[in-house]
């Protein structure tokens, strides 16, 4: 596996805002790897900085976030990297899906329009070409009357149909890496097993890689190839979708397994079997940042930060001094 | 078109109700238009009286008045007698229109583009500047910068007219339409500048940005359509503070708009002249407004879907 190299890879990553009060590090060595065509799932709970790891990745952070650390992409290193040669990456070669996809349709322009822009900003084409592969794409992504729904505006489709516009918009120029930030979070269960059978589709016919962010455990393992578990900011458990679902090592992905696997709905509150919450933003706590929480901690979790480390292997890796005994 | 059509008639009501309490403000001051002219007899002053049907029941005048305005009469002057309303209208309204409409033309050609610079150039010395200039250019009113400039412009430098009004050359515009302006212009550079700041910060503009779209587009086609709708609304009440700026205007640079006799024709109980240029002035206001609302739903579809509901 190591020996193909990887089409995205992230390295001591951290994000930080030096100007928020208190000063707040959303993200510390953050470490990842992703092959061409694979999926990757990133789980945690509100505010372990999924989002702001999706962000940075195509250098959409917010003004006044200080990224630190290597994304590479295509072996192109993307921190630091010129906005002109951002801007040529995004939407080209890098879809995003953002947080609320609802609300990342611009309401005054037509969907036809949001849809073709991305298309011509990145190739030469001519109008009705890029009409004729827009009708293409809302086909692909499952959009009922097609040629009707360009000429409509964001708010005249439902949610689940803004949600497969908002995924027809980041595929259209044919990226071979989607990032897509909670995409069936702010939709009714029924709508999100269709968006969720879409991107299964998608995945297949597109050989796409795919970042997925999802608070609940079990989206990630139906959809994703390999997890990354997220906790105040850091990784704690990374390795194959099976194996970490199967037989959690990190006490905090046990708890989220455990969580997800007593809820049957998605949107309900998948941690409410952990009790007790993450650091406040701003607060770094010297030890590992679960132990105030953990079932297995002693007095060196307090103490002493655990580091990422291989536990078997599969390629599954876990930060914590006293990881759970293998099932 | 038929909306627009719909709401033109929707204005007759709103005008009725502004020209029946006008009618009553004028009549509630005190003394009437013949009263302050001593050398008048009592039997030529009640003739008059009944020339201008001042002797009927205030009740019997309203009505007339309305009759009248409803052909668009709007009856003699009762100071200027050889003059009808209309014909001071006539005389006065472009004159005002021409320095109001260029000052309100100024305001957005400038205001609107140093307000989107500086929200472009955010926090750093151009935006710091404008907002400072832009601060003192709303806190000085017209009746002071007028002066000043003609001061200035038209005394030490000569390069302009103080006053004066030659069938309207550009010359004489400058200094009036420039003073008429400026509270105007910094008021909407700075909500234009916090518009699209706000705009800016939505996020179907990340989402634009993730589509590798030029910052170019992002701001113009993305940001500015959205942002512009708070900076329409505000020209209603721009145009309305710019005719109210225009009546100081007209008396300092000496310019024959509707401002000129207004005041006296308030301070005369010239009635027929005030209640005719404050239905003017309503009018004006009333069309800008609609006119706002008609060019806010072109540029955001959600109030086009709420107006057909
Ligand atoms: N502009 C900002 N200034 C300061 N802190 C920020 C800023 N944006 C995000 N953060 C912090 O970054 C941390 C991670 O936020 P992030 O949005 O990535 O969480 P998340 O895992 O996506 O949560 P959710 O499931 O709620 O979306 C939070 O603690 C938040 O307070
Ligand atoms: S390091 Fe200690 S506190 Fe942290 S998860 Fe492991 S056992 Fe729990
Ligand atoms: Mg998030």
């Amino acid at each position: 596996m190591s020996a193909e190299a990887p089409l995205l890879a992230v390295l001591g990553v951290g994000v930080s805002f030096p100007g928020a009060r208190p000063p707040v590090r959303a993200l510390a060595d953050v470490e990842l790897r992703l092959l061409a065509g694979r999926s990757l799932g990133l789980v945690g709970e509100s505010g372990a900085g999924k989002s702001q790891l999706a962000l940075a990745i195509p250098g959409l952070s917010a003004p006044g976030a200080v990224v630190e650390g290597s994304i590479r992409f295509c072996g192109e290193e993307l921190i630091n990297a010129s906005p002109a040669r951002l801007r040529a990456l995004r939407g080209r070669h890098i879809g995003f899906i953002a947080q609320d996809p609802q609300a990342a349709l611009a309401p005054h322009l037509k969907v036809g329009t949001q849809l073709t822009e991305t298309l011509r900003s990145h190739h030469a084409l001519d109008a009705r070409a890029a009409r004729a592969a827009a009708l293409q794409m809302l086909e692909r992504v499952q959009v009922p009357a097609p040629a009707a729904r360009l000429g409509q505006y964001p708010h005249e489709l439902s949610g689940g149909l803004r949600q497969r516009v908002s995924i027809a918009i980041a595929l259209i120029a044919s990226p071979s890496l989607l990032i897509a930030d909670e995409p069936t979070t702010a939709l009714d269960v029924t709508v999100e097993a269709g968006i969720r059978a879409l991107f299964l589709k998608l995945r297949q016919e597109l050989k796409l890689a795919l970042v997925l962010v999802s608070h609940d455990l079990a989206v990630v393992g139906g959809l994703c190839d390999e997890i990354l578990v997220l906790y105040a900011g850091r990784v704690v458990e990374s390795g194959p979708a099976a194996a970490v679902l199967k037989d959690p090592r990190h006490h905090y992905t046990a708890a989220l397994a455990a969580a997800s696997a007593t809820l049957e709905a998605p949107l309900g509150l998948p941690l409410a079997t952990i009790a007790g919450s993450q650091p406040a933003p701003g607060v770094e706590l010297a030890g590992c940042a679960f132990a105030p929480r953990c079932p297995a901690a002693a007095a060196r979790c307090h103490a002493e930060r655990p580091p990422l480390a291989s536990v078997a292997a599969g390629g599954a890796r876990v930060a914590c001094h006293f990881p759970r005994a293998s099932a | 078109m038929s909306y627009a059509l719909r709401r033109l008639l929707g204005l007759v009501p709103t005008l009725f109700i502004i020209v029946s309490l006008a009618f009553v403000l004028v009549r509630l001051a005190p003394g009437g238009p013949f009263d302050q002219e001593q050398t008048l007899a009592p039997e030529i002053k009640a003739n008059l009286e009944r020339a201008y049907g001042l002797d009927r029941p205030l009740g019997e005048q309203y009505l007339r008045y309305l009759g009248r305005l409803a052909h668009g009469d709007l009856g003699p002057s009762m100071r200027l007698r050889d003059f009808t309303v209309n014909e001071l209208i006539a005389i006065g309204l472009p004159v005002s229109l021409t320095i109001g409409g260029l000052a309100l033309a100024l305001s957005l050609l400038i205001g609107l583009p140093l307000g989107l610079g500086a929200a472009l150039a955010r926090r750093r010395g151009l935006d710091r500047l404008l907002m400072a200039t832009t601060a003192l250019g709303i806190a000085i009113p017209p009746y002071v910068t007028a002066p000043l400039l003609a001061l200035v412009f038209g005394i030490y430098l000569r390069w302009l007219p103080v006053a004066g009004w030659e069938g309207g050359q550009l010359r004489d515009l400058v200094l009036p339409v420039v003073a008429l302006a400026l509270p105007t212009l910094a008021y909407l550079a700075r909500l234009t500048r916090a518009s699209v700041l706000e705009v800016a910060g939505l996020p179907f503009v990340r989402a634009a940005r993730a589509k590798g779209l030029s910052e170019a587009r992002i701001v113009l086609v993305h940001v500015l359509p959205p942002a512009l709708g708070p900076v329409l609304a505000y020209l209603g009440p721009a145009a309305a503070g710019i005719l109210a700026g225009s009546l100081v205007i007209e008396t300092v640079f000496g310019l024959p708009g509707m401002g000129r006799f207004l005041v006296e024709g308030a301070l005369n109980r010239d009635y027929t002249l005030v209640l005719g240029k404050v239905i003017v002035y309503a009018t004006l206001v009333l069309l800008l407004n609609l006119l706002v609302d008609l060019l806010r739903a072109l540029l955001d579809p959600r109030i086009r879907a709420r107006r057909r509901a």
